[in-house]
This record gives structure tokens, sequence and C-alpha cells, in this order.
């Protein structure tokens, strides 16, 4: 379950990293963004990759968690890649569900770690 | 070869991909399926069980080895784990007087008649048809086939070191690889389109493909690089048996000793190891009152390859000693190792070594069209290019097409070969390369269009059959699988669909490939006319 959300919060991180460049952002969003919103976006995707990483060892361990995070992030990376072609209107709305469904994840495993005890 | 780096990077990139792309291709796509060696094996010996535990396969292999070969100088057990359905046991006798003592290493009684399979789940000898399994595409890609081990290690070694050269000159030469990160423009001019994947690929899978290239060099770096231990040990021997310490030989001492029950021991060992899981067991001097122990930790409990090894006595069941740690160094290479095997690598991580390694064989075969897709341009006459034009091209669909459907070619023969052939694990081989061999001179005789639409569409057409043969020849089949629970079997089955639907994609991408001619070209043509 942690594995999926490493794997979801590294996808919407990068698509927020590829928002933020102006290259993409009229197929992904219709529309070019200011630079501060941009900025943002930089930010945000830099932290949900950051986030991740820090889910990944806090669940694996240093060593598998470092080597989870890497093939998570290289997967997110490429099925983005490929999605952006043939359906850029969806990396949005997969950006915002997979971030969102990365926190539920996170919130059930969380509950059922706490109930268990 | 001149000008700035980057041209340089460039030329060099060019010429080590091109050179070595068709056998690296090979390499790439064996390597890719050995990430599921084990399951691999289990599809082509249908006659085997289900994955059961080692508590149940301990108690039945040594119960056939006390029966088998109860005076034996040792014994040699391999645990499943939860992807094997069978233990390997094997023997070596007692070792005649005049004859040397044992040497270190080798293969035990394996090969010598003195081995035996096992059913995990009930230690009864099973007699799976004769086949390599997948330890074949295990084996050719680091050592190839057709050429005596060492050779093929060299070779392949070779082929590794270029890819290496690759990759990093790829690098270098990539002046926008962080401007066109996400970059994939399918629709452009052919160009522009194969050179977008060969990029995405590479980079996007660039920790991967750095890495597997790298630790695969590294795991069998002694034989690259001998010199550090010519300059520093006497001789190779010496080195293992510092790197390895083997602790003293066994001797026998004539008293026989009822042996402590396995099951009981495996249970301390994997205590003392926090959960660890024992993977291979080694039974010096079995029923003597000397006899000891081994215990070798699973290499997929931790990063490292090499985990270590507990020693018992064989009467008592006490621990008398460990294996000593490694230093640094040592765990370092270890380390590499277990990165490039992943045995560690649990369901969710295994597939994505696997996807990782897909977008690898991507990475080299978008490369290799790559270039006739750009020389095509630079043709002077485009119906009747040159030979090296023509060699590349035809080489590229015969490997490109022809080496997926040289592995289900295998599988094909696995499963329609009769069982008592003779060298039929041979012939199995065979199959593979005769099928690759058979896609190049088919290429060589078809315009190029039409010979990768109707080579990736047979590619196609053999690797998703695979499940229904293997339905219509065996007990095992896709629905029986599911009945049992047999889950890796019916994600096999499932996978060859999905690849096979893949291949079938591309071939139908072929079948409608209409090249879009830049206004450049066409102005060109006019002019020549």
């Amino acid at each position: 379950m942690i594995g999926l959300s490493v794997l979801l919060l590294a996808f919407s991180g990068f698509t927020a990293l590829c928002a933020a460049m102006t290259k993409h952002q009229l197929d992904l969003l219709g529309r070019r963004l200011s630079s501060r919103t941009s900025l943002q976006l930089r930010w945000g995707g830099g932290a949900c990759l950051v986030a991740a990483f820090a889910l990944a060892i806090a669940d694996r361990g240093a060593a598998f968690g470092s080597v989870y995070w890497t093939g998570a992030i290289m997967i997110a990376a490429l099925a983005l890649t490929l999605l952006i072609p043939y359906r850029p209107q969806w990396a949005r709305p997969a950006g915002l569900v997979g971030a969102g469904s990365a926190a539920m994840l996170l919130c059930a495993h969380i509950v059922l770690a706490w109930s268990g005890r | 070869m001149n000008g700035s780096l980057r041209q340089s990077m460039a030329w060099l990139h060019t010429w080590s991909g091109l050179l070595f792309g068709w056998v690296l291709f090979a390499m790439f796509l064996t390597g890719t399926a050995s990430y599921f060696r084990p399951e691999i094996t289990r599809w082509m010996e249908p006659e085997t069980g289900q994955p059961a535990n080692y508590e149940t396969a301990i108690t039945g292999a040594v119960a056939f080895l006390q029966q088998k070969a109860p005076n034996a100088a040792s014994w040699n057990i391999t645990l499943p784990d939860e992807r094997q359905s069978v233990v390997r046991v094997a023997w070596r006798p007692e070792a005649k007087p005049g004859e040397p003592p044992r040497q270190r290493g080798g293969r035990g009684g394996r090969g010598r008649g003195m081995d035996a399979t096992l059913d995990a789940a009930t230690g009864q000898p099973v007699q799976p048809r004769e086949t390599r399994g997948g330890e074949f595409f295990y084996r050719f890609h680091f050592q190839l086939h057709y050429v005596p081990v060492l050779y093929g290690r060299w070779l392949a070694g070779a082929f590794a070191m270029f890819m290496l050269v690759a990759i990093v000159s790829g690098v270098i030469t990539h002046k926008r690889i962080f401007k066109d990160f996400f970059t994939f423009r399918p629709s452009k001019a052919a160009q522009r389109s194969w050179l977008d994947a060969h990029n995405v690929t590479a980079v996007l899978a660039l920790p991967f493909h750095a890495m597997i290239t790298y630790t695969g060099l590294v795991t069998l770096m002694n034989m690259y690089m001998p010199w550090p231990v010519m300059a520093n040990y006497q001789d190779s021997q010496a080195y293992f048996d510092t790197l390895f310490p083997a602790g003293d030989e066994v001797k026998r001492s004539g008293v026989a000793a009822a042996m402590t029950p396995l099951p009981a021991v495996l249970e301390h060992a994997s205590q003392t190891w926090s959960g660890g899981r024992p993977w291979i067991v080694t039974v010096n001097k079995p029923g003597d009152a000397n006899s000891t122990i081994e215990v070798s930790r699973h290499s997929g409990d931790k990063l490292s390859y090499r985990n270590g090894s507990l020693t018992y006595s064989g009467v008592t069941g006490e621990l008398l000693s460990k294996s000593p740690e490694p230093g640094a160094a040592s765990t370092t290479g270890s380390v590499m190792y277990g990165l490039h095997m992943g045995r560690f690598a649990e369901p969710l991580l295994r597939w994505i070594y696997f996807l990782c390694s897909l977008a690898g064989c991507a990475m080299v075969a978008t490369g290799l069209v790559l270039w006739t897709v750009k020389r095509r341009q630079q043709l002077p006459d485009p119906a009747r290019p040159h030979l090296g034009f023509r060699l590349v091209e035809k080489l590229n669909i015969g490997t490109i097409a022809g080496v997926p459907a040289g592995m289900a070619a295998m599988l094909w023969a696995n499963r329609l070969l009769p069982l008592g052939m003779a060298n039929r694990s041979q012939w199995e081989i065979h199959a593979m390369f005769i099928t690759w061999l058979a896609m190049i001179l088919y290429a060589c005789f078809r315009p190029a269009k039409q010979a990768w639409t109707e080579t990736l569409a047979a590619a196609a057409l053999m690797v998703a059959l695979l499940p229904l043969v293997s339905a219509a020849t065996t007990q095992r089949s896709l629905l029986s699988a599911a009945q049992q629970g047999d889950w890796a079997m019916v994600a096999f089955d499932l996978t060859l669909f999905a690849l096979g639907g893949l291949i079938g994609f591309c071939a139908w991408k072929a079948a409608r490939y209409a090249p879009r001619v830049s206004a450049k070209r066409v102005r060109l043509t006019e002019e020549a006319a």
C-alpha cells in the first residue's frame, strides 16, 4: 500500500514539474501560466518527490527504500511522458487524483496500523 | 570524429551503439526475462508443483538424501523460496584414498548424476521434461551460446563495456537533457519522433541503465580486470580463500551419530538472522559424529547478494561459528551484484525492474532504427541504398522482431518437442537461434516496410499464442492455474498475452507507416529529376 502511495506521489510530483515547464503548459493545461505559478508548481512537484522518498525510506528502510524510490520515479516519469502525446488533457486530473489517492492510502495505512496495535 | 566534445561524443555514441546494438538487444531482452527466471523455469517444467516453504522442503530433502546417499562426503540442498516449487539436491561421494581432497567451489555432484530435483511440498523426486528453463536466458545474457563459456563471458563483457561507452557518450551529447525531459512527439517527422523515443526511454530510466551496465561488469570484474588480484595475491585461489574463508575440512571420525533434525537448525538460523531466510544447506560428513551443517543466507534478504552463513554441529544442532563479516570493499561489490540481480525485490519492485529493463530494450531498438531513419533521408537514391545501409536495415528487422520471436520459439519447442527426445534441452535452444536467423533471412527478401510488418506480426502471434499452446499440450493452462490458485502462472500467461499485444501494436503501426517527407527532401528530389 505504501509502495503504491510512493508511485502515485512520484507521478503527481512529475506532473507538477512538467506543468511548470512553459514547453508543456499549453498541452497539459490549455494555457500559459504566470512565472510565479510555474515556480510554485516546481516547488510543489519537488516536494512531492521528496515526500515520496521520505515515505519509501520510512516504510522499507534506507537501503530498500532508496532503491524502491528510484524505481518508482523512473516508472512514474515514463508513464507521464507516454500519457502527454496521447491524452494530454488527462495529465492534470491524473496528477491531482494521484496526489489525492496517495494521501488516502497513507491515511488508510496509518489507521490500520493504529487499530492493529 | 572531430569538432567539439559533443560532436565527438555523438560520433562515439553512434558507432558504439550501432556496431554492438544487435547483440546488446539480445542480451538486454534475455536479461529482462531473467527477472522472472524461476517463473519461466516453472512454466517450462509443468510437471512440477507449486511453491512450498523451506520448512516443508527440508524434511523431504533430508529424507531423500538419507535414503539415497547416507555415506556421502557432503550433501548440498538448495532450498526453494516462494517462487520455486522444487528443491535441488546434490551429493558428493567420499574421495577415494589417493585422490586429492575436495576443491573449493565447483559444482559438487551436480551434472555428474549425483543430483536430483525434488518436489518442494512432498520431497518426492520429480522428472520434469529435459529443459534448461529460465536458466538459459539468464546464462545467455552474460555468456552467450555456441561459444565456450569463458569466451562467451569475454565477448559479452566487451559488448557491455561498449554499452557503458554508449550510455556515457549519450548523456554528454544530449544537450537538451533537461529541457527535453518529458518530450515525446510521435506525430512529428520520422527522425524527430524516433529520436524523441530514444531519448525518453534512455533518459527517464537512466538510473536503471547506468546501474545495470556498470554492476553487470562488476559481477565479472575479476575476469575483466584481473591485475589487482594478480598484483596482490599468489594466485586467484589464494584471493578467493581470503575473501570467502572455507574453514577447516571436516574430518570423518568414524563414529556414527544420528543427525539433528534440520527444521530446528533452520529455525535457529532464521532467528539469528532476525527473520532471514536460509537458502543453501550443506551437510558435511552426514551421519558422522563430526558432521557439520552450513546454512547460507538467502541472497535476497539484503541488497548485498552474499549474506554469509552459519555453521552448526550436525549432531547437537548447536551453533559452532558464523562466517566472518565482510569488509567494506567486499560489501560494496556484493551490493552491486545484488542490485544487478534484484533478488531482494518484492513483486512490485520486481515489476519495476522488468519495465525499466524493457525500456532499455526499447532504447536499444529505437537507437538502431533511428540510424536507418536518419541515413535514409541522406541517401542519394532512396530506392537503391548502399550495402551498409541495407545490412543495418535487415539486421534491425531480423533482430528486433527475431529475438522476441526466438525466445517465444524456445517456449513453443518446450511444449511441442517429444519428451523422450535426445538432446531435448539443446534443441529448445536451437529453436531460438534458428528462428532468429530465419527472421534475418526473411528480412533480406522483403522490402523494408513489409518485412517490419510481417516479422513483427509473426513475433506477436508466436508470443500471444503460447498460453493456448500450453493449454493444448499440458495439464497447465491459464484456467487450471487460476483454479489451483497458482497466481504466478496466471500472471505469466497474462503477461504473454500483453507482450504479444504490444508487439502486435508495433506491427500495426509498421503497416500504417506513411513517412512524412520533409519539404527539403521534396525539393532535392525535384532538382535531381
